[in-house]
């Protein structure tokens, strides 16, 4: 059979390695359960629309200086609709 | 090398099997061997993360970067279900009629609820899990949102406010934030609403339609437990509800009562 090759393929993640995934990445939670630069624990990383997120809403990353994705209806509505 | 050949070469996967998702997972169960599985049916691979040495871990970062900077997104399962969901409704047109009517004439934070409303609609027609849809749109746009919600499910946006709209803009401008802020038209019984409050808020909301005229109130439910809650309701109140005249609809597991004052 002929393999697929990368432009095929999706990544997706479990909800039990959420917070590996994360440190994967460089990123860490902080004590309000918000997501932060593990190099830099002051610093919250930022959803598409510029919001904070929780390790909660966490529900993955899109490229753009690593992008946050939130699980939220209203969010997923918004990124939908970017082409 | 793109970064898929280097995932395989890192875990040493030996599949020349299509693979269309990798799903990075834990053995919660400890009955896996190997760093992965493969699923010929479906062409998934399950990446065992917690099979994995330190340093292989390690090495997945360069390689995660270099699949999102070919503009792919890195996705929980359940948000991918449902962004892919959204996908195919986006294609849909059923719902742009209304969409396109209540755009220009209502808030745009209520168009958003409304546009999430009608999504979560669809789901519940096709019988799907949709409580934490409405939680989300609750989160996002509180009560107002979720009376929203609740009056775009039962269909108050096309049988009521759209007629309404259409036979007096006057009025549409009057009741509308009264519709949409205090629900004023049906109450939404749900598991954890006493009986008390279906009558308590009746009452409550009657006196604020009157005086715009409006004498009708429906009692919606969901669920057998719901609807067994608002018959017991209507028989425990009965001098309180001989005031009205009633019409039920029932249908499977949904209850509609309409109340129209005498």
């Amino acid at each position: 059979m002929v393999e697929r090759n990368s432009i095929n393929t999706n990544i997706t993640f479990d909800k039990s390695v959420k917070k590996d995934i994360l440190a994967l990445l460089g990123k860490d939670i902080n004590e309000d359960n918000l997501i932060v630069e593990k190099t830099d624990l002051e610093q919250k990383v930022l959803t598409f629309e510029g919001e904070e997120i929780s390790l909660e809403e966490f529900g993955g990353i899109q490229k753009g200086s690593e992008v946050f994705i939130k699980n939220n209806l209203v969010s997923l509505i918004k990124l939908s609709k970017k082409v | 090398m793109n970064w898929f050949d280097k995932l395989k070469k890192l875990i040493h996967i030996e599949i020349n099997s299509p693979i269309i998702n990798i799903n990075i997972i834990k053995d919660s169960d400890n009955s896996t061997i190997g760093k992965y599985d493969y699923d010929e049916t479906k062409e998934k691979l399950n990446l065992y993360l917690d099979k994995l040495d330190d340093k292989t871990k390690e090495q997945l970062n360069p390689i995660f970067q270099e699949y999102l900077g070919e503009g792919n997104k890195l996705l929980e399962n359940e948000t991918s279900e449902l962004l892919y969901s959204l996908y195919r409704y986006n294609k849909e047109t059923k719902n742009r009629p209304i969409l396109n009517f209540f755009k220009p004439i209502i808030p745009i934070e209520d168009f958003r609820a409304l546009e999430a409303s009608l999504y979560l609609r669809e789901s519940f027609i096709k019988k799907e899990d949709i409580r934490k849809l409405k939680r989300d749109i609750k989160d996002r746009f509180g009560n107002r949102g979720n009376n929203i919600s609740n009056l775009c499910t039962a269909g108050y946006f096309e049988e009521f406010l759209m007629p309404l709209h259409n036979y007096s803009r006057d009025q549409f401008t009057k009741l509308y934030e009264l519709i949409v802020l205090n629900a004023v038209l049906a109450i939404f019984v749900h598991k954890q609403m006493p009986l008390e409050e279906i009558t308590s808020q009746i009452k409550k909301k009657l006196e604020i339609s009157k005086r715009y005229g409006i004498k009708f109130i429906h009692i919606h439910g969901i669920g057998k437990s719901n609807i067994a809650k608002i018959k017991n309701c209507i028989a425990y109140e009965k001098k309180f509800f001989d005031f009205f005249e009633k019409n039920n609809y029932e249908k499977e597991d949904i209850i509609i009562v309409e109340l129209l004052l005498k």
